[in-house]
């Protein structure tokens, strides 16, 4: 099973080996699809799958017999919460092609899982263009890179301030700082261009 | 595509400048930032904008711009039963509860000897009043007031007969005599007293028309009479104006108090409750009852809560209107009437009476002139009145004289003690009062030419003292608000068990005035004997002394005619003793505990039989006031002292008396036998200490004398003391004068403290002494003397000693108890006591079990002191650590770091002694506690190359880290676990789909059994419980039960929504399954009889604690059968009641919890953090935050009472001040609003949360705050109240809808959905009406 490939993807992050932290991802990623996949495939039509959920199910599948250190936890929620937001861009593109070419018909495998920017829904109030927002948190990450990463584990893997102040190992009160500032910065580049 | 761009590469080339900058500006209000930003950039223009940029955009357009998270809420469908919790809602007391047949009863004449012609004039609930003809022994016409026969009425009768010696005091012409009191043929007691042809004072002054000025002096007469009681000890508690009759006396008429101290006497057979259930009857309205009266303990009943009673009584009168509307009354139920009465500031009385008279009809018609009589009120009376009024008994007029006062100053003009003295006010008083000579003084005034310079001093002296006048105001406010906030929080801890839902709200209140620990520890320590404190106990005006008795019982000694015995676990009453009119001033008891002395004013000094109550024996000096008294241990001879000097030595069995004794001084301060009791010790003011043979009454030494005098005031003693074998003298001076001496019996001096306040032995030649603020010890026979300075100011005054000598209680300066661990000579806790200089504690007592104080003073309290377990951090150089565990029986605690190469170290520490127990070899990869903490097992590390198939070993170790057994390990093993009873292992193993237990004998080493499941599913083990189950994980949804013996399968519990089982626990009554699910949910299945199907009954909700990779839930057994669930979730552990479903509790860490486990005695909680901080949380106080939670509607509304620093709460008020609320604010506001029972609020709240940001709430607690305002609102509200219903139940629908993916025609059923179009919410989903919205 791909989670031993996991552990043994996340060791070597720990370990700050060269491409380790990229090649965790793309187990992640590639899991939490198929997860995703899966549990949607149990749902009920029309109910909605919790990412928080998802992703801390995944861990806790990960690191059943396994105690991963606290190292550990912290890439495996990096990962994870850049697997959602590439799982998220998929679905935004895919929506904006669908548009595109005024095809009404719903994609199979379109999880609700993530905010639709067109009805609002599952997202904040304000629709959000993921896209552009993916492109400013890249540049966000430029230039602030801690208020980045707490932006991408707070909005794409619903960690809360006090989980994510955990992972950085720094006081809650920081990580809300940095997610304040997050916020005002991106909102002024996705204002202002 | 695949490149993160967010890593940690450390090569971020932003101005780190700018967050610094925009983290301290934003906490800024928007209007100083511009200041703040000039101020801390350096002329960097640049850097200034970038950061006024964003701060600009922070206060402004940002709103909820990504504030929540992208993904999907917490599902809520099948989720979201709220557990019923009645007591948030308390139902009003139903008034049946007195049957009809016994109102038939009551109203039955009764028969009583030397009494006829009875006639009934009056009936009510709580009994009926005759008029009766008095025959025997005297003619009179009396009134003859029978009681209900309750349940109890013979305590009644006894509390009545022994409040009736109070009441024979009482002689007054405005005080109804009260005559005889008993019992009826029928069972029912009744008191006879003067019958009083009069009308209720109201009545009265409205139908004479009285002016106001004779309203006011009839008033002064009823102040009169209020105030004789009061000096002898009587408080009315029901005065109302029915209780004042106003009649004819001669040419004039008088007002007669009737009912005195009745109501004290019926309260102990009637709960609070009563008060409201028979309101209107003889028990009277809860209007006229003080706030403290209404909630708090009878214990916190004092004159000024006649005094209070006096004021509406005052109101009424002059304002021809109660404080509150009737109306208003009357469409509340019992909660917000009683939330009216306790918070709302009445109008003033001018106020409300021009309300009145604006709406004209019968208040204008009553006055002669309305408005001469609108300006005599306002002002003066009106503040007279008002503080007459205050909620705050501190503010109140102390005595119904100083009221008396007040009126008196206002009606000859001067300036009354209430209001705002400014001095344009004392002028205008002295200008009415000295009209000509102010008018003179201000001719001459006006002649003279004020120089400039004159004019500018002035001005300038003004203003310095308005800037003084300011910042002493600050400080005021913020000492009074501190003081108000440590009195809150006292006064919610003694709420929290009858009034869960005003406690919570004093607690809460309490935590923004002081901080939010002073809060959690106020509560810790007043509740564990809540239900003691909450009884009435203690003595009216204040308990000065109390002793325990060695069973429990507590002796006191107030400034009554009485020494009361206690049960304080009962809270009653045991005995009195005394009575005889003159007030106790001392009290003694000998060894056994068997005889109790006592001295009273008049100079009588009595010995009682404590178990009796009978008095032994007395002896009386009637020309000198008693002051101090001693009994022997043996209890054969007391000692009494006189304020002339003189001690009587008698015999404490006739009271003959034996010798009589000078004192050197001109007054006797203490007295003490020593323990062999041959030798009396007597301490007179201003005098050496003299030792006289108890046999002869010869003086046998004189002790030398010590430097400065003997100062006496109120609540100073000067005490002499034998130590406990009688070698050592001990004199000390409460305030100082004479500080403290030790002597031997041989008159030589061995040790003299200057300054010392108050001492006491600890031992035989052990002295635990009080001095400059801080603690000091000496011994006595080395003359060692070590002193611990206090911080500069703290003086402790009162120093008790417990019974073991392990620890000391003191009082400090700012009346917190200290409690000095007494081996380590330093204070281990303190105990918040009140700031209010008259609540001041007088004496402490302990407990003879130790663990607990009496203390004396207002009221009496009693406190549990059980020293605090501090923190315990297992030292640094170990973390951090992968894993804790934790077994309670030792309190040990196992701790694991990943050593090389990922090679766990594991480590053992014991929490009690506080040091490492062993350190294990490498080579286990895993080791398990046993839950009672005598054996380790641990796994060993499959070698290199070994194969599935192939077994491993488990070794078993002692604590000490020695082996004692290896036990081979069945191959393809899934998971291991030590039984919960220590004995066993279990090691689930083989084929998932037939999976064996194997259980092993930890004892012994040997292999016990294995038993074959009938599982139909892979599944792992995972816990086999005490109750021989076996609790197994199947796929992620499901837990199943086992038969421990059979293998069979008992129960699976599936949960609802799909969500991954990720811890569970079975209870150990084998009822209750715990399970933990997808990292947001907790679960409680019942299975019923052990197999039925379960169903799931949720137990909390997470919305925001989601980080959640070390679920841990468990089981504890506490006291009463009760059992405590918790789940720790990061840095919280969460409690809940597994019985009721209710959140118990939050509890929480500085760090991420790691472990979770009982304590030994079972009265703690004891948790460890990842980074090793071991604490201990009293159950105790988590009962205590569960009582105040009961009202709480979810884990939501506990995280706001315990969640917080004060900034963090201010900051969160301001952030909605601001108008920033979010939807998900108003959310919290509106479950808060509920919790309340502020439905009104609730509603509105939800209703601006949905119209903010629809369908993004838990809309079930709208619909649910709907349905209950709807169910209470009065008629004529109905309606309105269903339109909200309506409205909810449709949001509720839409939200429901949308997440089923509904379609609008599946929607348009809904009742009342149409009221939503237009909304934004709800627009995509509303089927497309005729005509398109004009909204959209």
């Amino acid at each position: 099973m791909s989670t031993t490939d996991i552990t043994l993807a996340l060791a070597r992050a720990e370990r700050d080996e060269p491409g380790a932290a990229e090649q965790l991802w793309e187990l992640v990623y590639a899991d939490l699809r198929q997860l995703a996949a899966a549990r949607l495939a149990q749902l009920a039509p029309g109910q909605t799958m919790q990412a928080t959920a998802l992703v801390h199910e995944f861990w806790i599948r990960l690191d059943e017999g396994n105690h991963h250190g606290w190292q550990s936890r912290a890439h495996f929620f990096g990962a994870a919460a850049r697997s959602m937001r590439n799982i998220m861009i998929d679905q935004a593109r895919r929506k904006r092609r669908l548009r595109r070419g005024a095809d009404r018909e719903r994609v199979p495998l379109a999880p609700d899982l993530v905010a639709d920017p067109d009805s609002g829904v599952g997202g904040s109030a304000d629709a959000v263009d993921v896209l552009a927002l993916d492109e400013a948190l890249t540049a966000l990450a430029a230039e602030y890179e801690r208020p980045a990463r707490v932006m991408q584990l707070r909005y794409f893997a619903g960690l809360s301030i006090e989980a994510i102040a955990e992972l950085e190992n720094v006081a809650p009160r920081t990580i809300d700082r940095d997610f304040l500032f997050a916020r005002a910065w991106l909102r002024r580049r996705l204002d202002r261009g | 595509m695949f490149d993160d761009p967010i890593k940690a590469r450390g090569d971020a080339r932003g101005d780190s400048r700018v967050l610094r900058l925009f983290a301290a500006g934003s906490e800024l209000p928007p209007a100083e930032r511009a200041a703040f930003l000039e101020e801390h950039c350096g002329g960097d223009d640049a850097l200034r904008r970038e950061v006024a940029e964003l701060l600009e955009i922070e206060s402004g357009e940002l709103g909820v711009f990504l504030a929540t998270p992208a993904v999907a809420g917490p599902p809520t469908l099948g989720a979201l039963e709220i557990p019923a919790v009645p007591a948030a809602f308390p139902a009003v007391p139903a008034a049946s509860s007195i049957s009809a047949e016994d109102l038939a009863r009551v109203s039955v004449a009764p028969r009583i000897a030397g009494y006829e012609d009875f006639e009934l004039i009056a009936q009510g609930g709580m009994g009926a009043v005759f008029r009766a003809r008095q025959v025997a022994p005297v003619r009179r016409t009396v009134a003859v007031k029978v009681i209900r026969p309750g349940a109890d009425s013979g305590a009644l009768l006894r509390r009545f007969e022994a409040e009736r010696q109070a009441l024979a005091l009482m002689s007054h012409p405005f005080i109804a005599a009260v005559h005889d009191a008993g019992v009826d043929e029928l069972g029912r007691p009744y008191i006879a007293m003067e019958y009083v042809d009069g009308a209720p004072i109201h009545e009265h002054c409205a139908r004479e028309r009285l002016s106001l000025e004779e309203r006011l002096a009839l008033f002064l007469e009823v102040c009169e009479g209020v105030d004789h009681a009061h000096r002898r000890g009587v408080l009315h508690r029901d005065l109302k104006p029915s209780n004042v009759l106003v009649c004819r006396a001669g040419d004039r008429f008088i007002p007669k108090l009737i009912d005195f101290g009745i109501a004290k006497a019926l309260e102990g057979s009637l709960g609070d409750e009563s008060l409201y259930t028979l309101e209107g009857t003889l028990l009277g309205t809860p209007e006229y009852m003080s706030p403290e009266r209404l909630e708090g303990p009878a214990s916190r009943v004092d004159t000024r809560s006649d005094v209070y009673a006096l004021g509406v009584m005052l109101y009424e009168l002059l304002a021809q209107a109660r404080p509150i509307a009737p109306e208003r009354l009357q469409e509340s139920g019992i909660v917000k009437l009683h939330k009216i009465l306790i918070e709302e500031e009445p109008p003033k009385p001018s106020e409300r009476l021009s309300e009145l008279l604006a709406t004209g009809g019968e208040a204008a018609a009553r006055l002669a002139d309305p408005a001469r009589w609108m300006r005599r009120l306002e002002g003066d009376l009106d503040w007279v009145v008002m503080k007459a009024l205050a909620k705050e008994p501190e503010q109140r007029y102390r005595s119904a004289h100083e009221l008396a006062a007040d009126i008196e100053h206002f009606l000859a003009d001067r300036p009354v003690s209430a209001g705002p003295p400014s001095g344009l006010y004392l002028a205008r008083k002295f200008a009415r009062r000295h009209r000509a000579t102010v008018i003179a003084a201000a001719l001459v005034l006006l002649s003279l030419v004020v120089g400039l310079f004159g004019t500018l001093w002035f001005l300038a002296a003004s203003l310095r003292s308005e800037a003084d006048a300011k910042q002493r105001a600050t400080e005021a406010e913020q000492a009074r608000r501190k003081a108000e906030g440590s009195r809150l929080a006292i006064e919610a801890a003694m709420l929290a068990v009858e009034k869960p839902n005003q406690a919570l709200l004093l607690a809460l209140e309490a935590a923004e005035l002081t901080d939010a620990a002073a809060v959690h520890q106020t509560i810790h320590v007043a509740l564990p004997h809540h239900s003691q404190v909450a009884q009435p106990m203690g003595h009216d005006y204040g308990t000065r002394q109390a002793l325990y008795l060695a069973d429990g019982r507590l002796l006191t000694r107030g400034v009554d005619p009485f020494v009361c015995l206690w049960d304080p676990d009962a809270g009653a009453l045991v005995r009195r003793f005394g009575g005889d009119w003159s007030r106790i001033v001392a009290m003694a008891l000998d060894e056994a505990q068997a005889r109790l002395a006592t001295v009273t004013e008049d100079g009588a000094a009595r010995v009682w039989n404590v178990e009796t109550g009978e008095g032994v024996a007395c002896a009386v000096k009637r020309d000198a006031t008693a002051t101090a008294v001693a009994i022997s241990p043996d209890g054969a001879r007391c000692a009494a002292g006189f304020a002339d000097g003189v001690a009587l030595v008698f015999d404490a069995r006739t009271g003959a008396v034996e010798h009589e004794l000078t004192a050197p001084g001109a007054r006797v301060l203490d007295l003490a036998f020593d323990p062999s009791g041959r030798r009396v010790a007597l301490r007179s003011l201003d005098s050496p200490t003299q030792i006289f043979d108890a046999n002869t009454g010869s003086m046998a030494l004189e002790l030398a004398p010590c430097a400065g005098r003997d100062l006496i005031g109120e609540g100073d003693e000067s005490l002499v003391r034998f130590s406990p074998r009688g070698e050592w003298i001990l004199n000390t001076s409460s305030n100082g004068g004479r500080g403290s001496s030790v002597d031997t019996l041989a008159g030589e001096r061995v040790l003299e403290l200057a300054g010392a306040r108050d001492a006491a032995f600890v031992g035989d030649d052990r002295l635990f002494f009080a001095r400059d603020g801080g603690f000091g010890f000496a011994t006595l026979t080395t003359g060692e003397v070590a002193e611990h300075h206090g911080p500069a100011g703290e003086e402790a005054h009162v120093l008790e000693a417990s019974p073991d000598g392990r620890v000391a209680v003191a009082v400090d300066q700012r009346n917190d108890l200290c409690i000095v661990d007494l081996a380590g000579a330093r204070v281990v806790r303190r105990l918040r006591g009140e700031s209010d200089k008259s609540a001041r504690f007088v004496d402490v007592a302990f407990h003879p079990d130790g663990e607990r104080v009496a203390t004396t003073g207002q009221t009496l309290r009693i406190w549990r002191i059980e020293p605090e377990f501090a923190p315990f951090d297992v030292p640094g150089e170990l973390l951090p650590f992968d894993s804790v565990a934790l077994a309670s029986a030792e309190e040990t605690l196992i701790l694991t770091r990943s050593g090389p190469k990922d090679a766990p170290v594991f480590e053992l520490w014991s929490l009690e002694r506080r040091h490492r127990l062993a350190v294990f070899e490498p080579g286990l990869r895993e080791l398990l506690l046993s839950p009672r903490a005598d054996r380790l097992v641990g796994i060993e590390r499959a070698r290199e190359g070994a194969t599935e198939a192939e077994s491993e070993h488990a070794v078993v170790f002692d604590l000490g880290g020695r082996r004692l057994h290896v036990l081979e390990l069945p191959p393809r093993m899934v998971s291991f676990e030590i039984r919960p009873d220590g004995r066993q292992f279990a090691v689930s193993h083989g084929d998932p789909r037939a999976a064996d237990v194997t259980f092993y004998d930890l004892e012994g080493g040997a292999t016990l059994d294995t038993i074959r499941l009938r599982v139909d599913l892979p599944s792992a083990l995972d816990h086999v419980t005490p109750n021989e189950a076996i609790l197994r994980r199947e796929h992620s949804y499901s837990t199943t039960v086992f038969d421990r013996r059979s293998g069979e399968l008992v129960a699976r519990a599936l949960g609802p929504d799909h969500s991954s089982h990720t811890m569970r626990a079975l209870s150990p009554d084998g009822r209750t399954l715990l399970v933990v699910d997808g990292g947001l949910k907790a679960w409680g299945w019942r299975l019923a009889d052990g197999r039925a199907g379960p169903d799931a009954i949720p137990l909390a909700r997470y919305r925001n604690l989601v980080f959640t990779l070390d679920w841990a839930a468990g089981f504890a057994e506490r006291g009463e059968g009760r059992e405590l669930a918790w789940v720790k979730c990061a840095n919280e552990v969460h409690l809940f009641d597994p019985a009721t479903s209710t959140p118990f509790s939050v509890i929480r860490l500085e760090d991420a919890c790691a472990a979770v486990a009982l304590s030994v005695d079972g009265r703690a909680l004891i948790t460890v953090t990842k980074k090793g901080r071991c604490q201990r949380w009293p159950l105790d106080t988590v009962a205590v935050a569960r009582r105040l939670a009961v009202g709480c509607s979810s884990a939501r509304d506990l995280e706001n009472f315990q969640v917080g620093t004060p900034e963090e709460r201010r900051a969160r008020e301001k952030e909605f001040q601001r108008g920033r609320l979010t939807p998900n604010g108003h959310a919290q506001l509106g479950e808060l609003a509920l919790a309340e029972g502020d439905l009104d609020e609730a509603v509105a709240c939800y209703e601006r949360a949905w119209e903010l940001q629809p369908l993004r709430l838990d809309y079930d607690l709208y619909l649910r705050a709907a349905e209950l305002l709807c169910r209470r609102s009065a008629l004529p509200d109905r309606a309105r109240a269903q339109t909200a219903v309506d409205r909810a139940r449709a949001v509720q629908a839409l939200e429901q809808a949308l997440r089923f993916g509904a379609t609008p025609a599946d929607v348009a059923g809904v009742p009342g959905v149409e009221r939503l179009r237009g909304e934004p919410g709800a627009e995509p989903l509303l089927p497309r009406s005729p005509e398109p919205s004009p909204t959209k």
